[in-house]
């Protein structure tokens, strides 16, 4: 704590002030410095000095950048939408799972080599014995035809 | 050579006493404070007629003379103290006028005996009446930095002007007390 006859801040501030009025850089270094100061701008090149010369905008670079890299982005989109076009609309169309057949009632996948459903070689178009074939799994036999029948009574032949 | 160029001269040496001082205060060397005030006067000067807009001449000089400090006196501590010896004549000089002159001999001593950090801030605010962001931003300290400096600086004052006998006659005697303890 202060005491009452303590210095107050102001007096501090106030005697430092005081203290430092007369510190001051020579005269002859001062008359020194500001003939160097002048010399030092006379020695410029015309046009410098007394003019001053608007700072190179150093946002010309970046502009650039910016407007070929939008230009590279563009090309590359426009490109990937003509690749886009020329495809073939049926190359998007998932390939139609191959029908189940005796061998393989639930379709499960096997082998692809012994599956003739997606083997490579087996592309060409089906033969009538061979889609004859797949309709017989499909359906029923006689005997269940029948059998289907019978529990439906409106499917009953009618009396001749 | 215009006369606008000669005034932009002058104004901005109407700062060289305060960049003097500063340094003066940093470095305690008479020559070296001014070898320095040329150098920060040199490069600002360029820098300005470079384009470099200023918006607080004092501010930016300052700023300008602790930088080339730093550069050029890196391993030089901020803890030197200045040799009145050399210094002092002006001082004296300018504290003939003063009634209270032994106060303020005892005032610069007593600063003198401050740590570095301390007597640079209460040199700043209390002289060049810089701010204390101005302070912060020039001593790389925080604000609420140095505003803790100031107030133990200026505790410490209080303490070391209180142990002087106020009866003291001779204050250059009391200047050679001080830096003996």
């Amino acid at each position: 704590m202060n005491s009452p006859e303590s210095p107050k801040n102001e007096e501090i501030d106030s005697l430092l002030r005081s203290g430092h009025v007369g510190i001051r850089l020579d005269a002859d270094v001062r008359e020194r410095l500001r003939d160097q100061m002048l010399a030092e701008n006379a020695a410029r090149p015309a046009g410098k000095g007394d003019e001053r010369e608007p700072l190179p905008e150093r946002t010309s670079s970046w502009r650039r950048l910016t407007l070929a890299t939008a230009a590279l982005v563009l090309l590359t989109l426009g490109l990937a939408l003509f690749q886009a076009s020329e495809k073939p609309i049926t190359q998007n169309v998932p390939e139609p799972e191959p029908l189940p057949n005796a061998a393989n009632p639930l379709n499960e996948r096997t082998n692809p080599s012994d599956d003739r459903t997606v083997a490579s070689e087996d592309r060409s178009p089906r033969s009538v014995i061979e889609v004859q074939d797949h309709i017989a799994v499909a359906l029923p036999s006689s005997n269940e035809a029948i059998e289907i029948v019978q529990l439906f009574p409106i499917f009953e032949p009618e009396e001749k | 050579m215009t006369q606008q160029t000669r005034r932009e001269a002058d104004e901005l040496l109407a700062h060289a006493d305060s960049v003097y001082r500063f340094l003066l205060r940093w470095l305690a060397d008479v020559h070296l404070a001014e070898d320095m005030t040329q150098q920060t006067f040199l490069r600002a000067w360029s820098s300005m007629r470079d384009g470099t807009e200023i918006r607080s001449p004092r501010s930016w000089l300052l700023r300008i003379a602790r930088n080339l400090v730093s550069d050029r006196f890196r391993e030089r501590p901020v803890d030197q103290v200045l040799d009145w010896d050399v210094a002092g004549p002006l001082t004296w000089e300018s504290s003939k006028q003063l009634t209270d002159r032994e106060d303020v001999a005892i005032a610069m001593a007593a600063l003198d005996r401050l740590p570095g950090r301390q007597r640079m801030v209460l040199h700043l605010i209390a002289v060049e009446q810089l701010s204390v962001n101005e302070t912060a931003e020039l001593l790389e300290l925080s604000p609420g930095g140095v505003r803790s400096h100031l107030a133990t600086a200026r505790a410490r004052m209080r303490e070391l002007l209180n142990e002087q006998d106020p009866d003291r006659k001779d204050a250059s005697t009391t200047k050679s007390d001080i830096s003996s303890t």
